[in-house]
């Protein structure tokens, strides 16, 4: 059984019926935190929470911390918060297990397909170093993070994160949660009409749920997915190669890469950004100028971190401590195109902007990028 | 034999309730608020697959093997309504990194804790 329609290809892990209840009754949790409760934070804040501050200090907060501070006694707040903290940790657990009783089969399947590839490529590096930003904490919540690795043929964080970013997105990024990068790569092609793309690279690709999207969107162009993750770069393999999807998947660092230079038309990554840091960003910036050719485009699609009002900046940052993603709330402040002009980009040429969703994700992303001179 | 997952995660949870026992108590009862509606799902189907009166099932005694498998079931269902609380018991165990250092590191430009 699966979730309806979740993660239509040959290894996805597979659910009993309890755990498809399971899951169901997670996902209908968290669709309650996104409905009265969280529409009432708003009136909370401006009915009391507020005053209550002005009370204390003589003045409204200012800025998105400040805000946090008024907030951070409510008791609205607070059972939302832990309703949703609670909500996170219960469907990793569920997704955690379901993948581990089925890990046997999940690793020799994927090993199956890795031995007689027939579209792409696996290239892994065995003792690769994990920076400090992703091996400090573990993004998300989970426990074991993305590199938990048992065996040599170990896939289980790549099958628990294709099958739990569908539960994280209610089914709202798409059955493959392809929303990042059907939108990412229309993006592009609107953008620039007349970029040439023959090779594209995607960063942080995990299971390439958004990398899949550039086979279809550019035919003519070689594919590479780079990821810090073995685990999860064997398993994004077997799940290209069950889709007919050509991908070349390397395991490597986004900061500082093996590729010759000039070697993409195209550089893109996927809410990787919020998960780096404030050291890492400008290398991953230069790293990718290095990597373009004359006129090639870097695009990062990113969660819309940046925010107007402070209010909505503060429930926007909830998951930097929330759902241990440190840098998000660091980023959503952090000025971009300083570190793109240092990486080597014209700062004519940097962009930050709305990227549309292709699906029915709530709000739109937000693409950062810039595009090499000729 | 694989080696056993990690229960908790790697930096310090946050807690937002007044005191750290109902925050516990919360996640519990909405675990155990998932095996209610899953077994009314199971009942569901019980009613509409089987057709058999209600008296008979309730009639039913386990056998040996039957027996083994529900308890399976019942720790499996433990393991999920006690996540939390085994959790603790392996960050008391590990303490994990204070996350205002996790915060400065990823912060600082030089990926230094000050």
């Amino acid at each position: 059984m699966s979730l309806a329609g979740a993660l239509p290809h040959a290894v996805a892990p597979e659910l009993s019926a309890d755990e498809l209840g399971l899951l169901e009754f997670a996902m209908a949790w968290k669709g309650r935190l996104r409905g009265a409760m969280k529409a009432a934070l708003p009136a909370v804040y401006e009915g009391r929470a507020a005053p209550a501050y002005v009370a204390a200090h003589g003045r409204r907060p200012q800025g998105w911390r400040e805000v946090e501070d008024a907030m951070a006694a409510d008791p609205l707040y607070r059972w939302w918060s832990a309703l949703l903290r609670a909500q996170q940790e219960y469907y990793l657990h569920l997704t955690s297990e379901v993948v581990e009783r089925q890990l046997d089969g999940l690793n020799a399947a994927c090993a199956a397909i890795a031995a007689n590839p027939r579209y792409g490529s696996l290239t892994l590096k065995p003792g690769m170093a994990i920076p400090d930003y992703q091996g400090e904490v573990d993004i998300h919540c989970v426990p074991g993070s993305y590199f938990l690795e048992r065996s040599v043929d170990d896939v289980w964080a790549g099958a628990r994160s294709d099958l739990g970013s569908f539960v994280f997105a209610l089914g709202k990024h798409g059955g493959m949660n392809e929303d990042k990068g059907v939108s990412g790569a229309a993006f592009v092609k609107a953008r620039f009409p007349d970029l040439q793309v023959r090779d594209i690279l995607d960063l942080g690709c995990t299971v390439g749920m958004s990398t899949l999207p550039y086979c279809d969107a550019f035919p003519e162009a070689r594919v590479t997915g780079l990821d810090l993750s073995g685990p999860c770069l064997r398993y994004a393999h077997a799940r290209a190669e069950s889709m007919g999807k050509a991908v070349h998947f390397q395991q490597g660092n986004a900061e500082a890469t093996d590729f010759p230079d000039a070697s993409f038309d195209l550089i893109v990554s996927h809410i990787l950004l919020h998960e780096t840091s404030a050291a890492a960003l400008p290398r991953i910036f230069a790293e990718a100028h290095r990597l373009l050719r004359p006129g090639g485009v870097m695009l990062h699609v990113e969660v819309p971190v940046r925010k107007i009002e402070a209010f909505e900046q503060f429930l926007t940052n909830w998951d930097a401590q929330g759902n241990n993603e440190p840098f998000w709330a660091v980023l959503s402040e952090m000025d971009l195109v300083g570190p793109a002009v240092a990486a080597g980009f014209v700062a004519d040429s940097v962009f930050e902007t709305v990227v549309p969703t292709s699906f029915a994700k709530s709000g739109d992303w937000l693409g950062v990028g810039a595009r090499k001179a000729l | 034999m694989r080696a056993p997952r990690p229960k908790a995660s790697k930096g310090a949870r946050p807690q937002f309730l007044a005191d750290t026992d109902s925050e516990r108590l919360l996640n519990m009862v909405m675990a155990l608020a998932a095996e209610v509606s899953l077994l009314h799902d199971k009942f569901d189907t019980l009613a509409r697959v089987s057709g058999v009166p209600l008296a008979d099932l309730e009639a039913f005694t386990p056998d040996a093997d039957v027996r083994a498998e529900r308890a399976t079931r019942r720790d499996e269902m433990l393991g999920r309504v006690l996540r939390i609380i085994e959790a603790d018991a392996e960050r008391a165990a590990h303490p994990p990194r204070p996350y205002d250092e996790i915060m400065q590191l990823v912060a600082d430009p030089e990926g230094r804790i000050s």
